[in-house]
């Protein structure tokens, strides 16, 4: 139904398009690849390394627990901040009185700079003068009241915790899809006796497939970018307990000038987002024929 | 019943949560710095004053910053709603290789574009456009296209009929006059709900600009905060100041523009 046009028009419509492609998102990673393999401080000569600048970053503490780290965020991004929307989107699709009001404060958060929740948060944490420590002493939990931020345990998770809360994104992507399911489903359903529960559970849950890979997709290519939270909140500090991978090709790239290490870095990273998108869609392809 | 008020109570905590910390900023950012520091806690008071505010206006170039964060954000919000605009419209019809092309624009939105740092440094410096805002702006357009791709696209999808097309064709109007007459006018709205995405996009981010500038007339307002803890190490309320300024223009086009932002992003993510 669609009517045709040669090639050459649609190229005229298409080409900003394509250059700017090209230029950000297909000749960086071209461009990635062979830098990787050399020494270089982004001025002087390149000298070759061959795989030298992997086999450095596989012995260096504070890439593999940026690695890690990354991979931690992921994780919660997956099995925390994305369950936390859904269930969310979940209890405002039942529209509760004010479901509106929630949904559009719910969101405030997506739409303000990461920098400026990160040092939000930073000041929250603050272990003296910080709400939260004030509100931990005010109801007698004086103990409860530590350095969030400059401890090992507590730092990575208060590095993350800003991320985990703001589901707004997450539940909006959700509660679009849901929207769109046939009211009959659950009358149908209703009639045989299905709770609330079982409803979500066996017909609302699969009905979703398609939001929560776009989800999990987003939430992971957010993580593994992530770079503002550890850097104004702890500098990836205490020790490098809260690195990420953006973080150390950051640090790289600007504190040490390791131009080729940062890029065998960035292919890492790369890499990595390519692997998790591509197990998120085969998973995608199986739901789809276990539910279709 | 019960169920109901547990419900609601819940949705009340989360609501707290999420926007009691930003609440508290907003309230702080008013008091003097010594009376924060005895009372951290307090929601009122009687020395709120708008001091804070003229400190960091005009202790620190903060306007220029807020400016520099406006040039930005709006020049790479055109570019790149108007390059998406035009292929969008090619993906009204029918041509060779427009699977692959459509994942070709589209593939982006799912890449860490962190990864590349330098890359990015690298282009631009060799263009001259280190430490500029035309270098800033050029990024920001090339890394969002993809993202108004999305919202433009699926916005024609629904408004633009194949028969309009169609019958603008047998009318004798060739394709570019369909593109400025017919298609144009009928997506603007949606091209303007991916203008108001861009904007947000550029106005918040802070790695890019940390990269690609060095002085003060490059500095984007997100990168001068990423500096407060070590530019106000005690100062507080007045970094508190500084980040309401950051805040306040992507807040304020929130509070007018919600409806379109909120159904904006689930038609984009809803539909497809």
């Amino acid at each position: 139904m669609h009517n045709r046009i040669p090639f050459a028009t649609a190229l005229l419509y298409l080409s900003p398009a394509l250059l700017l492609v090209g230029a950000f998102y297909l000749y960086p990673i071209v461009y990635t690849v062979p830098v990787s393999l050399f020494r270089w401080d982004g001025i002087s000569q390149m000298t070759w390394a061959g795989l030298g600048n992997f086999g450095i970053l596989f012995t260096r503490r504070d890439f593999l627990i940026g690695l890690a780290n990354s991979a931690i965020w992921i994780a919660v991004g997956t099995f925390i901040h994305t369950p936390l929307g859904l269930f969310i989107a979940l209890v405002l699709s039942r529209k509760p009185a004010g479901w509106g009001f929630f949904r559009t404060a719910y969101f405030v958060p997506n739409v303000l700079s990461v920098a400026s929740l990160a040092l939000l948060w930073y000041f929250l944490l603050n272990p003296t003068i910080g709400p939260i420590n004030g509100v931990l002493r005010a109801v007698g939990l004086p103990k409860a009241a530590v350095s969030w931020l400059s401890r090992d345990g507590s730092a990575i998770i208060a590095t993350m915790t800003p991320f985990v809360l703001y589901i707004g994104f997450t539940m909006l992507i959700f509660l679009a899809q849901l929207t769109v399911i046939p009211r009959e489903y659950f009358e149908a359903a209703q009639i045989d006796g299905a709770s609330k529960t079982q409803q979500d559970l066996h017909i609302t849950l699969p009905l979703l497939r398609r939001a929560i890979m776009i989800n999990v997709l987003f939430n992971a290519s957010f993580c593994l970018k992530m770079i503002e939270y550890p850097l104004i909140m702890t500098s990836g500090g205490p020790g490098n307990a809260t690195m990420t991978l953006p973080l150390f090709m950051y640090f790289q790239m600007t504190r040490a000038r390791q131009f080729g290490l940062t890029m065998a870095a960035a292919l890492v990273a790369i890499v990595f987002g390519a692997l998790f998108m591509g197990i998120v869609t085969l998973l995608q392809r199986a739901a789809d024929r276990r539910w279709s | 019943m019960i169920g109901k008020v547990v419900r609601w109570a819940g949705l009340l905590l989360f609501l707290a949560v999420i926007l009691l910390p930003l609440v508290w900023l907003l309230f702080s950012s008013f008091l003097p710095n010594e009376e924060f520091f005895s009372r951290p806690l307090a929601f009122a008071s009687n020395h709120w004053s708008l001091d804070n505010y003229a400190r960091v206006l005009t202790e620190q170039p903060m306007l220029r910053y807020l400016m520099n964060s406006l040039i930005v954000a709006v020049a790479s919000t055109c570019l790149g709603t108007a390059v998406a605009l035009l292929a969008s419209y090619a993906f009204l019809f029918r041509f060779p290789m427009r699977r692959p092309i459509n994942l070709l624009l589209s593939f982006g939105l799912f890449v860490p574009t962190s990864a590349f740092m330098i890359p990015y440094f690298l282009m631009i410096s060799r263009l001259g456009l280190y430490d500029s805002l035309a270098g800033i702006a050029l990024v920001y357009a090339g890394v969002s296209m993809p993202t108004a791709f999305l919202i433009i696209t699926t916005h024609m999808r629904e408004a633009v009929y194949p028969e309009f097309i169609e019958a603008s064709l047998l009318d004798g109007a060739s394709v570019h006059q369909v593109f400025r007459l017919v298609v144009a006018p009928i997506a603007f709205p949606g091209a303007v709900t991916a203008g108001i995405f861009l904007v947000i996009i550029g106005w918040n981010e802070l790695l890019y600009a940390l990269l690609l500038s060095q002085g003060d007339g490059s500095r984007t307002v997100q990168v001068a905060i990423s500096f407060l803890v070590a530019t106000y190490t005690a100062n507080f309320t007045q970094a508190f100041a500084a980040m309401i300024l950051a805040v306040a223009p992507v807040l304020v086009i929130y509070i007018v523009l919600n409806k379109r932002i909120l159904s904006g992003l689930g038609m984009a993510a809803g539909l497809k």
